[in-house]
Formats: structure tokens, C-alpha cells, sequence
């Protein structure tokens, strides 16, 4: 800036400047634009895909407001909310994150969550004072990468993308580590089971009931539960589920006995479950479908009748026998009748036998079944003859087996043998099984012996033979096939 | 009118914007710039570029509005949910509230009046640049309360100002400055800067040239 000398009150001439030039005032227009340019870009890249969702009602739902969440994290928001043409139901406009894009799969689930009160707690209690929102379940992606475990994980290898969806009145199957365990359990009723009733090991929480439905056929339940990951080892094939709602009381002499498993279930319901024998260390595969007894089933009496040796018996008639009672090997029980019925036509009886694995050997294609039920009494040159399998077969009806000297091969599961009215005098001699007559100290150890040898034989066999199938595997799908046939 | 209507410029003067001067003009370009004999601050016949510059800043000031108005101004923490609004959102939900004042407060210094500015002064640009002589004094009034309102336009920055230092209460309730926070003061100092580009007497310069 220059400066002149002085100025008079008329003034003096201005100092000449060159002059400005002219446009770099519009670079502030040009940044203007850009940055505009750049929001208005940022802005539809960042948008996601818009999916519409149906519900039966909109309740707490607000357009603009309500977000889509995905385990606790916005993942979108309603647009809009507009009730269908036929008035059924609420079509529900919801604007994604872009992020969610590739999870929005055939597989994802919606469903609004609002505050629940049930026996089994109460949950979305934060939606109280924040509002609904919906929630979402991934669910199955791809292959392998679950967000649930479902029976669709292993069927569907990818997804198919979606943009409608139908939301469900209920909360789904929780989102589910695909570390835990889920397990099918099969009921003739809930008995006050809910959703979130627990499920109990020793009266610990170990998981949870998730979902239940009524089988397609309508005559029974399905009860889903979920093993927490920590104890999913804890169930295997052999676990037993029972209802543990309520309490059980048993009066007998021995004194009054009231069990529970713990007060929430009672309140709530629950089921508990226990697993006889040692902890098997093979993880039991997703899905697997156990029977819910109605009452803890007696330990003792369910080895005798569950997870061993599939047989059937044929005879004319049943000749007293009913469920439960004992098979007896040289009046040991090793077995438990498990059904019984009319074959298919009609002409004989069917007696399904479970036989415990270990004592599966014992039974070759040569033994020989009877009914051991009373007493059979031979009065001889010798004297009065009476033999009983055993006090409790003489009041409550049994079988007996025995198996002869010759080595028969071992049966499968599911053989069929013919039950005989009475033993023959020559089966109780077999050393190989001899009756139920009290056994004498070297019958006992010969059948110590010989029980060796089987087993060592048997052992050797089965290493042998390719086509025989694990043992423990055919006891399993023998198991649950016999869990549904009985059933039915 | 007693004294003639003859302009500073008409008669061969600029005035001094600082200590009021006239300083002699007569044998310059009306376009250059000098500095004032008493007091040496710079002198201008009319200020320099002053359309250019006013366009420029006004259609920065118009762009920078979509912004302002399409994103959040205020993120409302409230036990947990976030609600986004924005001006007019926020305007909705006051009204829907109940408070008509605040709302029609809030409506009228956030939305209209830098509107109303941008609009007032796009009027006085293309009125000038096509040298239009409708009411030259109706429009300097105008212009004189588009510059006086210029002050006031901050308000609703202010408020949000005021609420996001008041109202800081931990998980249950906390206000937030949305994106749209940045656009809208930028659109009122655009429109402050425009106006202050703008020189008013060139609505008058075309009626000199007319006489």
C-alpha cells in the first residue's frame, strides 16, 4: 500500500494501483461444488439395499425412527410403513447398511424385538424406554459360516440373496454360537416347557430350550434346546432328557422322596438331562434327537431298556410278559423287554429286546430264548425240582437266553429269534449258558471264562470283518429308530 | 430535492470507506483502486469485482444448503437410541412437541431467513446485472436488512451450541452436532460474505447512466 504526502479537505488524487484480476474468487464456488459433489457420491455409495419386511402388526414400529439391529448394532432403519393391499398384514420399508448387503439371504430372519415377560425370564427389557427395533438373524451364509446352526446349514452350500422377507411373530432360534450343541428332543406334550426354560445337569444351567413346534403329524413336540459350548460334552448318545418341570414325589416305605431340579424350574419348566457312565469324549453331531421322558427316568432301569442291543423274539403268544421286564443270562438281567406287539400279520407276537452292548455277545445265532416268567417245577426220581429265573422274574415275568457250546456267530441288531413257551432240561447243561438254575463256583468261572473267550473272539471279529458295523453306531440308529417306533 | 442528485463518482470523487474523505477520482479508471490521502486506507470507486464475487459466494452458499438441510443437524443420545434429525426434522418434532414458539423460532432463523437472504440477494445480483431501474429504493432497503439480518443468522448454531454444552448427561440424554452442523454455518458466512461483496450503489450507478 502506498500513501501520499498529505490531504487537503478537497482531497488529492488517488494513487493508481494496477488493477485486480478478475476469478479467484470463484474457486470458492468450484470447492463448494466439489465437496457437494463428494457428500452427494459418499452418500449413495453408502447406501445399502432396501428390503421390505412383513409383519402382522406394527406395533412400536416408527418410519424414520425404528432401527434394524443385528446383534445390538444398527444395521438399518424403517423408511417406511405402509399396510398391505388385503389389509392382512403391515409392510414394513427398511434401509440397510451397505455392509449387510451379502448377508441378506433367503436364510435371514426379522422379527421385532419388544419387551417379553414369560416364565422363562424377561427379555427386551432395553426396548422398555428405547423403543422396538428389529431384530435380525443372519443366519446360514455360506457354507460352513453359520450365524445359526439350523438343519438348512448343512443342506443350503450358499444362500440365495433376498429382498422380501417375512418376519416372524416370535423371536427366532437364538442367534447360536456354532460352537454350543443343539439337540432335538421329541415329547408327547410341552408339560410346561417354554422357550428359555432351562436345561439342567445336576441342577446346573447348561443351556436352554430355544424353540419348540408341534410335529407335522400333530402327535407330537419338538422340543429344540441348546447346549452351552462349555458343556455340550457333557451330553452323547446315551444322555437321557427328561421333563424336570414341577415336582416329583414318590411315597413308598422307605419314606416320602419330593425331588426337584431347581425353583426356576418348577416355575418355569425346564428339562434336565443326565448321562449314565463315563463322559464319552466323541462330540455328538448337531441335531441329534433324543425321546423327553415325562419324569427322570430310573438310571438303572433305562440301562436295561435303552442304547444297547436291538432283538426281537417271536413266539404265538405274549405268555405275561410286558415292558420292562428283565432278559436274564444264567439269571443275570442283562436286558429289558422294550415293546411288544402283534406281527405284521398278525399271526404271532413281537418282543423287541434290548440287550446291554456289553452283554451283546453273549447272544449267538444259535442261542435260544424262553420264558422264564413263574416258576416251572419238575418233580422227578431226585425229588421236587423247582427253578426260578429269579424272585423278581417269578412276580414279574422275564426271558431267559442261553446260548450253546458250539460258537454260533454273533447277531446283529434287529435279529429275530423265536421265544420258546418253556426251557429244555438240555439248554440249562450248555456250558456255554446254562439256565437260571443258582450257579455253582465253577459255573461261574467257567462263565467268567468263557465270557473272556467270547469276548476276545468277538473282538478279533469285528476287527476282521469290514462290513459289520460299529457296534456303538448301530445301537445309536438303532436307539432312535426304536425311540420313534415305539412311539407310533 | 433541493440539492442536486449528483454522485460522488458522477462528480469526480470517491469517498474514503474509513474517515469518510472524498478523495479526487476524476482522471482514474473506475475500476482502480487507491488509497486515501488522509488517512491511507484504500479507496474504491465501487468495490472491486463486487458481482463476481457476490455470484460466487452466493452459489457456493446456495450449494452448500442441500447439505445443510438433508443431514443431520442434531444427534439426540437418549437412553441408548440415537435419534438424527434434521433442521426441518427437528422443527417437526418441536411443533409435534408442542412448542409452537421455539418451533416457529427455530423455523423462521434456520430455514427462512438464510433462504430468504440467499433469495433476496440473487434478486439484487441479476437486478443489477441487468441493469434494471425498478425501485432502486426499495432495493437498497432490502439490501440493508439482508446485511442486518446477516447477524442473527447464526441462531440456530447458537442453540445447538448452547444444548450440546448443556445438555451432557452421560447415557441418558446427550446432544450431538450432526454433519449438517458444518454446511449450514458455512452457508451463513457464505451469505455474510456475499452480502458484504455486494455493493449497493451499484444499484444507483443505473440511474446515473440513465439521466
Amino acid at each position: 500500500m502506498t500513501t501520499t504526502e498529505s490531504g487537503g479537505p478537497t482531497g488529492q488524487d488517488a494513487v493508481v494501483k494496477p488493477q485486480r484480476r478478475v476469478g479467484l474468487v470463484w474457486v470458492i464456488p468450484i470447492v463448494a461444488a466439489a465437496i457437494g459433489a463428494y457428500l452427494a457420491f459418499d452418500e449413495i455409495n453408502s447406501r445399502g439395499p432396501t428390503v421390505t419386511i412383513t409383519f402382522d402388526t406394527a406395533e412400536g414400529l416408527t418410519a424414520g425412527k425404528t432401527k434394524v439391529r443385528f446383534r445390538s448394532v444398527d444395521t438399518g432403519t424403517v423408511e417406511s410403513i405402509t399396510i398391505s393391499e388385503d389389509l392382512s398384514h403391515v409392510i414394513v420399508t427398511c434401509a440397510m447398511v451397505k455392509a449387510s448387503k451379502k448377508h441378506l439371504t433367503e436364510n435371514t430372519r426379522f422379527w421385532v424385538v419388544r419387551p417379553r415377560v414369560g416364565a422363562g425370564g424377561i427379555s427386551g427389557l432395553g426396548t422398555i424406554v428405547s423403543g422396538a427395533y428389529i431384530g435380525m438373524d443372519p443366519g446360514p451364509t455360506q457354507n460352513g459360516q453359520t450365524g445359526a446352526i439350523g438343519k438348512e446349514a448343512a443342506a443350503q452350500p450358499l444362500a440365495k440373496r433376498a429382498l422380501h422377507f417375512t418376519g416372524l411373530a416370535m423371536p427366532p432360534t437364538k442367534a447360536i454360537d456354532a460352537s454350543g450343541l443343539k439337540v432335538v428332543l421329541h415329547a408327547e406334550g410341552l408339560s410346561g416347557i417354554d422357550i428359555g426354560s432351562p436345561l439342567l445337569h445336576r441342577q446346573t444351567e447348561v443351556g436352554s430350550v430355544v424353540h419348540h413346534q408341534l410335529a407335522k403329524d400333530g402327535k407330537s413336540v419338538a422340543i429344540d434346546i441348546y447346549v452351552l459350548p462349555e458343556f455340550s460334552m457333557l451330553v452323547s448318545s446315551k444322555s437321557r432328557f427328561w421333563n424336570a418341570s414341577g415336582v416329583a414325589v414318590k411315597a413308598g416305605m422307605g419314606g416320602i422322596d419330593i425331588q426337584t431340579e431347581s425353583l426356576k424350574a418348577l416355575v418355569s419348566g425346564g428339562i434336565a438331562f443326565d448321562t449314565p457312565g463315563e463322559n464319552v469324549t466323541s462330540k455328538l453331531k448337531q441335531d441329534a434327537e433324543f425321546w423327553l421322558y415325562d419324569s427322570r427316568p430310573d438310571l438303572a432301569e433305562s440301562d436295561f431298556r435303552y442304547g444297547g442291543h436291538a432283538l426281537i423274539l417271536e413266539a404265538p403268544e405274549l405268555g405275561g410278559l410286558k415292558l420292562g421286564d428283565r432278559v436274564y443270562y444264567r439269571g443275570e438281567p442283562v436286558g429289558a423287554v422294550v415293546s411288544h406287539g402283534l406281527s405284521a400279520d398278525h399271526s404271532r407276537v413281537r418282543v423287541h429286546l434290548n440287550i446291554q452292548n456289553r452283554y451283546a455277545p453273549l447272544v449267538r445265532n444259535n442261542s435260544v430264548f424262553w420264558n422264564a416268567s413263574g416258576i416251572s417245577a419238575n418233580l422227578g426220581l431226585k425229588g421236587l425240582h423247582i427253578h426260578t429265573e429269579s424272585l423278581e422274574a417269578l412276580l414279574s415275568g422275564g426271558i431267559a437266553f442261553a446260548t450253546p457250546d458250539s460258537a454260533g456267530t454273533q447277531v446283529k441288531a434287529g435279529s429275530v429269534f423265536a421265544l420258546h413257551a418253556e426251557a429244555e432240561d438240555k439248554w440249562t447243561k450248555w456250558a456255554g449258558a446254562e439256565g437260571g438254575k443258582k450257579k455253582t463256583e465253577k459255573g461261574l468261572l467257567s462263565h467268567i471264562f468263557h465270557h473272556h473267550e467270547d469276548k476276545t473272539e468277538e473282538a478279533a471279529a469285528a476287527d476282521h470283518d469290514p462290513e459289520q458295523p460299529h457296534p456303538a453306531e448301530h445301537t445309536k440308529h438303532g436307539f432312535i429308530h426304536k425311540l420313534f417306533h415305539d412311539k407310533k | 430535492m433541493s440539492q442536486p442528485e449528483i454522485s460522488a463518482a458522477a462528480a469526480g470523487y470517491a469517498r474514503c470507506g474509513v474517515c469518510e474523505s472524498l478523495v479526487r477520482w476524476r482522471d482514474m479508471a473506475p475500476d482502480s483502486e487507491g488509497s486515501c490521502a488522509r488517512c491511507g486506507s484504500v479507496v474504491r470507486l465501487r468495490r472491486p469485482n463486487s458481482l463476481a464475487r457476490a455470484w460466487a459466494l452466493v452459489i457456493s452458499a446456495y450449494v452448500m444448503y442441500v447439505p445443510a438441510n438433508l443431514f443431520a443437524m442434531t444427534a439426540i443420545s437418549q437412553l441408548g437410541t440415537t435419534e438424527s434429525d434434521t433442521i426441518f426434522g427437528g422443527v417437526k418434532e418441536l411443533f409435534a412437541a408442542g412448542w409452537y414458539p421455539v418451533a416457529v423460532l427455530i423455523f423462521i432463523a434456520s430455514i427462512t431467513v438464510p433462504l430468504g437472504k440467499l433469495l433476496c440477494l440473487t434478486g439484487l445480483l441479476i437486478s443489477v446485472q441487468r441493469r434494471s431501474s425498478w425501485h432502486p429504493r426499495q432495493r437498497t432497503v432490502l439490501y440493508r436488512v439482508v446485511e442486518q439480518v446477516g447477524r442473527w443468522s447464526m441462531l440456530d448454531v447458537f442453540v445447538l451450541t448452547l444444548l450440546i454444552a448443556l445438555v451432557q448427561l452421560g447415557n441418558l440424554m446427550t446432544v450431538e452436532v450432526g454433519r449438517a452442523g458444518t454446511f449450514f454455518a458455512s452457508v451463513v458466512v457464505l451469505t455474510i460474505l456475499a452480502a458484504q461483496s455486494f455493493d449497493p450503489r451499484l444499484i444507483w450507478d443505473v440511474m446515473e447512466e440513465e439521466k
